[in-house]
């Protein structure tokens, strides 16, 4: 039976997937191991080895082994699966054989390419149950690095891998092992620590999977702590808020969070099922002192506290199950991080939260793994799911901000007794210098001490004042800077769009001028970029303007402001046959950048004019507001021919226009939508209130009376 | 090039586009069109699957709109027919990994800037152009799709083992590389070498 390289395997696939798929894609040994680790999940096994010999210094006997008993694999199977790129996609059922009912989590085509990463040789070793024999298929990654050098063309798919067969030593055993020898990197201790903490992601450590799946960490030079060390997720420690909430399957009633304004307390509330199904979730806050606490007790750990990771049928879903080292880099598919700035100082990020979600198979068939794995199908229901999610963060954002008002109400409670306690002091000094004259110089010693004490709070308070003050114009400018970024990216994006017409167009002078039979084409083509240079040219007007205005905040009068805006249209809207209305509230003061409001409103000025034209007559132009406690919202609206709702949703976006004749380069609205944002307003298309047709904008703003 | 569709998605080209120009003349027995929409541009293609066709697709449409990627995606469920060119404006590093990965992985056959010189996606879609008339599965599904249900469904071939394939079955295997598939596709090469060196003239010259 034993007879070593008699036989070969050959790959299905070229030089440049495996360079894709191998080298670009596993740029780390955590991830290369991890999916290994996911894939003898998939194979059905309860226990997996991961096992290190030798591997913390340069050694020819280093090797790294991962060990299941899961299904194995025959001949065919690694012929027709494990040595064709990509069967995963092209897999037909989703769901492993009963009792494991597991959804299949490893990308196949990864796993296999990840080894590469580990070590240049390889012998995988596998077994089906109740076989004689063991599979023996030896693979050295050497030979294909010196392929690639060769000069001529030379396939991938003709470099033979030898496999043979040898006697099994136990017939009922199964599982297949991947032993990868002359390790490629050092694996220090320090390593494996950090690959054992990516591995406990993969079980929930609520609701594990069942049947089990344990995985096990061995190092032959550190087996004081890994000794087949059981991979068990920590428990969270340090979180200074800790809640979960569940769902009641009779009364089909989920739990929700919920922050009381009244006791600034977190409850717990119920409502019916949402679209998704019913979930289990648990959450983890980390307030300041916590966090502060947390990062000191994991000073040198990566994972400064992990967001949130949903956990199906008790096995991490695919999206989050990778290792990245880098922050930016890891995808943040909630989206909690991505919009952060919209609350940048009271929302919570991943930084502060651990949060567990469970979803099953049958309560959430909704919740559909996309085709390429890397997410969830964006429907409806996985849509409501994260708002969802969201909900309950901002729960926490509550108490965040609530806790923020807190310590600064602390902070100069205290400052302010300190201030009182002293003059207190001196008075009482005073009464005693009376009483005992005879101490009288060494009290006023004292009392000039006490003095400057007071003096000294005092101007600590002042201080603190003009702090806070600087702090919130700085908000402001963070504010207005952070809505660029958003704004940067679409401009590019609109930018090269625009140079990429004009570019086409010239290049067709370039190739075919002056022949006669595309004359309309050269005449139509001058003209096109012509427009096309007018758009550039507004939106590098706009640029400017954002680069040079001034960014400051200051306090406005709103109505004033309007009112003004609105004359310095009066002519124009005479002209037009314009009726314009305002009816904004007594006086308010709100706190913004002049430029960018004057910004906002011409440009729906503008835009209205545009719209109104249509209209034989009876134009109107108006604009009212509502005062909230803490938002002033604004209607402006328009009698003109209006949006329909095919256009609402595309309205704000950069280039859009449906008034090219009329000179529109579709940045108007776009920059109303930025400046909104900038001042950490919403704005958004409500129904119109003059009928049969016209537009409403609902515009609100944050305000302090 | 004929029975050819060249089709642009995307929402900044229209018909009077240089590349739209470009196109014709360099290909001027192909049908080209642009579809602003992703949506319908997957219908279109869905719906001439049956045609030899090739897509230039943008990465990027406008808010609430599906991706080129999606769209990539949803052609790949149904063909891997269809020839793929990305076209976009965003800078490549900006492109998440994991779609890259998936252009590979559904063979888009190229991802172009779409401030690339007309010259260049012309090249792109004349090697796709190319392509598409000498693959073995393409011009074998040409000749099934132009038979009937019942005769695609027909017994076609027995092997020495007893199994059978259908044409389509003939097809499948092939695009799967099986053994059977790569030994058919080898077959069919060289009975058409066969055929054109027996000095009879019986490939016709189109």
């Amino acid at each position: 039976m034993d007879n070593p390289g008699k036989n070969t395997l050959k790959w299905r696939f070229d030089v440049s997937t495996f360079r894709l798929i191998g080298r670009e894609l596993i740029t780390d040994r955590i991830t290369a191991l991890f999916e290994l680790v996911k894939n003898c999940y998939d194979a059905n096994a309860q226990n997996v080895h991961v096992e290190f010999h030798n591997v913390g210094t340069k050694n020819p006997n280093s090797k790294i082994i991962i060990r299941d008993d899961g299904l194995g694999m025959t001949l065919s199977d690694i012929k027709d699966k494990w040595m064709v790129v990509g069967t995963a996609s092209k897999r037909k059922e989703k769901i492993s054989p009963a009792p494991y009912n597991r959804r299949y989590v490893g990308e196949k085509g990864i796993g296999r390419f990840a080894v590469d990463k580990l070590g240049a040789k390889i012998l995988i070793k596998t077994k089906k149950e109740n076989e004689p024999n063991d599979l023996n298929v030896h693979i050295n990654w050497d030979m294909y690095e010196q392929l690639e050098k060769q000069s001529q063309l030379a396939l991938f798919t003709d470099v033979e891998n030898t496999y043979h067969y040898t006697k099994s030593e136990q017939p009922s055993a199964k599982g297949t092992s991947i032993e990868i020898s002359n390790v490629k990197e050092i694996w220090t201790q320090k390593d494996i620590q950090k690959l054992y903490r990516e591995l406990t992601k993969i079980v929930s450590p609520y609701f594990p999977p069942k049947p089990p799946f344990d995985i096990f960490v061995y190092s032959n030079e550190h087996s004081d702590e890994f000794n087949n060390k059981k991979v068990v997720a920590d428990v969270v420690d340090y979180a200074s808020h800790n809640e979960s909430i569940i769902f009641n399957a009779e009364t089909k009633q989920q739990e929700y969070l919920f922050f009381n304004q009244e006791t600034k307390e977190i409850e717990k509330r119920t409502t019916d099922y949402k679209s998704f199904g019913p979930i289990k979730m648990q959450l983890y806050y980390f307030n300041r002192d916590a966090k502060a606490k947390y990062n000191s007790v994991y000073k040198d750990a990566d994972l400064k506290i992990d967001g949130v990771k949903i956990y199906r049928d008790g096995l991490i879903t695919t999206p989050f199950a990778e290792f990245e080292d880098k922050r930016e880099n890891k995808r943040d598919i909630l989206g909690i991080d991505k919009k952060l700035w919209h609350g940048v100082f009271d929302k919570v990020s991943t930084r502060e939260i651990i949060g567990i979600v469970e979803i099953t198979k049958e309560n959430n068939p909704q919740i559909i793994d996309a085709t390429n794995r890397q997410n969830f199908v964006e429907n409806k229901e996985y849509s409501d799911l994260k708002d969802f999610i969201i909900e309950q963060l901002n729960v926490f954002a509550e108490v965040k901000k609530y806790e923020r008002v807190e310590r600064k109400k602390l902070v100069d409670d205290n400052l302010q007794s300190a201030a009182e306690d002293t003059t207190d002091f001196i008075k009482e000094l005073d009464k005693l210098a009376n009483e005992n004259p005879q101490i009288r110089p060494q009290i006023e010693q004292v009392k000039s001490k006490a003095k400057k004490v007071k003096q000294s709070v005092s101007a600590g308070i002042k201080e603190k004042k003009k702090d806070e003050k600087e702090q919130a114009r700085r908000e402001n400018i963070y504010w207005s800077l952070m809505s660029l970024q958003d704004y940067a990216a679409h401009v590019a994006h609109a930018v090269r769009t625009s140079l990429g017409k004009i570019k086409r167009k010239a290049e067709f002078f370039k190739d075919r001028y002056p022949d006669p039979k595309f004359e309309d084409y050269f005449k139509q083509y001058a003209i096109d970029i012509y427009s096309e240079m007018g758009r550039l040219n507004k939106a590098v007007d706009f640029m400017l303007s954002y680069a040079g205005a001034d960014i400051e905040f200051e306090d406005i009068d709103f109505k004033g402001l309007i009112t003004n805006l609105f004359n310095e249209y009066a002519y124009r809207f005479s002209q037009e046959n314009v009726t314009s209305q305002i009816d904004i509230g007594k006086n308010c003061l709100i706190n913004c950048n002049r430029k960018f409001i004057e910004d906002i409103f011409e440009n729906l000025i503008d835009n209205s004019l545009k719209a109104l034209k249509s209209n034989k007559d009876d134009r109107i132009i108006k604009c009212t507001s509502e005062l909230g406690d803490d938002k002033i919202v604004i209607f402006f609206s328009d009698n003109g021919h209006g949006i329909s709702d095919d256009e609402k949703a595309k309205i704000f976006d950069i280039f859009h226009t449906t008034t090219t004749s009329q000179g529109g380069a579709g940045l108007g609205l776009y920059i109303v939508k930025t400046r909104v944002e900038a001042l950490k307003g919403e704005i958004e298309v409500v129904k119109n209130e003059f009928q049969p047709h016209g537009v409403t904008f609902k515009i609100t703003f944050p305000f302090k009376k | 090039m004929n029975n050819t569709e060249i089709v642009i998605i995307d929402d900044s080209f229209d018909m009077f586009d240089p590349l739209v120009v470009e196109l014709r003349e360099h290909f001027p027995a192909a049908n080209v069109t642009v579809i602003n929409n992703p949506d319908e541009g997957l219908k279109f293609v869905l719906a001439n699957l049956s045609k030899k066709i090739i897509v230039l697709l943008d990465y990027n449409f406008k808010t609430g709109q599906p991706k080129g990627h999606d769209i990539l995606l949803k052609i790949r469920e149904v063909t891997s027919l269809v020839y793929v060119i990305i076209m976009t404006a965003k800078q490549f590093s900006t492109i998440p990994h994991t779609e890259l990965v998936d252009f590979v992985n559904n063979d888009a056959l190229a991802v172009v800037q779409n401030t690339a010189d007309t010259a260049e996606i012309l090249k792109l879609v004349s090697k796709a152009a190319q392509q598409l008339s000498v693959r073995v599965d393409c011009v074998l599904e040409q000749w099934i799709s132009n038979h009937s249900e019942d005769k695609q469904n027909e017994p076609y071939l027995t092997t020495s083992t007893g199994e059978t394939y259908t044409l389509k079955d003939i097809l499948k295997e092939i695009r799967k590389q099986s053994d059977f598939g790569k030994k058919m596709e080898r077959n069919i090469i060289m009975l058409a070498i066969d055929l054109l060196t027996r000095g009879k003239k019986q490939v016709s010259n189109d």
